[in-house]
């Protein structure tokens, strides 16, 4: 059946997401992207854009967030389910796991060494989604004074990222119809 | 501590806890603290381990504290209660956005939320960077003190290997973070 390729598809997609996103939510992005739009075509980066927004500005992990709004998008109910198994089960098994071994983990070298390898690493992946990504949002030049200053906001400013959403949801709102109202007199 | 305590803590975690990540570590050891789920040692513990275990810090920490307390069921119920706030939200969100998608407003909200996400994601760069490529905290007044040497040279070199393989050769990102892992045991 065509309906349970899919979800299992999902849950095995978002297992592999889920275990290897490393450094936060922003990290899972590239992951995202890679799988859900690049090779499974099931979404556009636009919506996996906006998807991230809506994550970010709800409460809870975003991490979480985005698998349900994405499992959700591509096969409703069932695929939210099957995206939320495939997110918890690696954080289940590797905890489990681990802890049997935790004290012998914690301070091993290798282990510390591979994490800091795959932070750098996962830098690098945000960075190129960041890029892709900007090249396909920003065209005009509000939109890059708008990614400026919620820039500066987040990283000099210590805004809570959800005000800056917020914020930038009210200046595009106001932006839009500024430019529907200036088009409309144009043609008069 | 019993079942149902375990779920209503991490409910609340998970339904107050915004910006996701270490944002939530805040309200989570204050909920902690509240209902005597540990101290300040243990805590520091599962600091410790969710340094090295993939996945979404919230989701982990209830696993962790849930099966501590009360075994696999413990970790069930935890993570259970913790992702809850998030699939009901979403469900919420997600159906407005699909019903209003095409609506103008919606339209302009989100043509200036896009913006800022790339703005958002620039940010995530500099923040993931901190724990892996800088030297300290990036501000202005530390990168003028530190010069070149603000970035460790080694991760750099991971950097600039994972850009290229990433950006130019389009090379799977779960390979890239496996490879950069498995240098980092060794060289970091």
């Amino acid at each position: 059946m065509q309906k349970i390729k899919i979800l299992w598809e999902i849950f095995f997609c978002f297992f592999r997401i889920s275990l290897f996103t490393i450094g936060g939510g922003a990290a899972m992005l590239p992951l995202v992207i890679d799988a859900v739009v690049d090779k499974k075509k099931w979404m556009t980066k636009e919506e996996i854009v906006d998807s991230m927004a809506i994550s970010n500005t709800i409460p809870g992990t975003i991490i979480v967030n985005n698998s349900v709004f994405i499992g959700r998008t591509v096969a409703g109910i069932p695929g939210a389910i099957a995206a939320i198994l495939g997110v918890v089960l690696p954080s289940f098994i590797c905890i489990v796991v681990i802890m049997q071994f935790l004290d012998k983990i914690i301070d091993n070298s290798y282990v510390l060494g591979f994490f800091k390898g795959a932070l750098v690493a996962a830098t690098a992946l945000i960075a190129v989604a960041c890029f892709g990504i900007g090249k396909d949002i920003i065209k005009k030049i509000t939109d890059v004074v708008i990614a400026l200053i919620a820039f500066v906001l987040i990283v000099f400013c210590n805004i809570s990222i959800i005000f800056i959403i917020i914020g930038g949801a009210v200046v595009g709102l106001i932006l839009y119809f500024l430019r529907f109202y200036i088009n409309k007199r144009r043609e008069k | 501590m019993n079942l149902l305590t375990l779920f209503y803590v991490f409910f609340r975690i998970g339904l107050f806890s915004f910006g996701g990540g270490y944002a939530m570590l805040p309200f989570m050891y204050e909920s902690f603290q509240s209902f005597n789920v540990m101290d300040a040692e243990e805590f520091s513990n599962l600091l410790a381990l969710s340094q090295i275990t993939p996945g979404a810090i919230g989701l982990n920490a209830a696993t962790y504290v849930g099966y501590a307390t009360a075994g696999v069921p413990g970790a069930i119920v935890a993570s259970f209660a913790v992702i809850l706030p998030s699939i009901i939200i979403i469900f919420i969100v997600a159906h407005f956005y699909d019903k209003y998608m095409k609506s103008k407003i919606v339209e302009g909200i989100f043509s200036g939320i896009r913006p800022v996400t790339v703005g958002l994601l620039a940010a995530s760069i500099v923040f993931v960077g901190e724990s892996s490529l800088f030297v300290a905290d990036f501000t202005i007044s530390n990168i003028l003190e530190y010069g070149v040497r603000y970035i460790s040279i080694i991760p750099l070199c991971f950097f600039i290997v994972a850009l290229v393989l990433r950006g130019k050769f389009k090379i799977n990102p779960i390979i890239i973070i496996l490879v950069a892992g498995i240098a980092g045991a060794f060289l970091l």
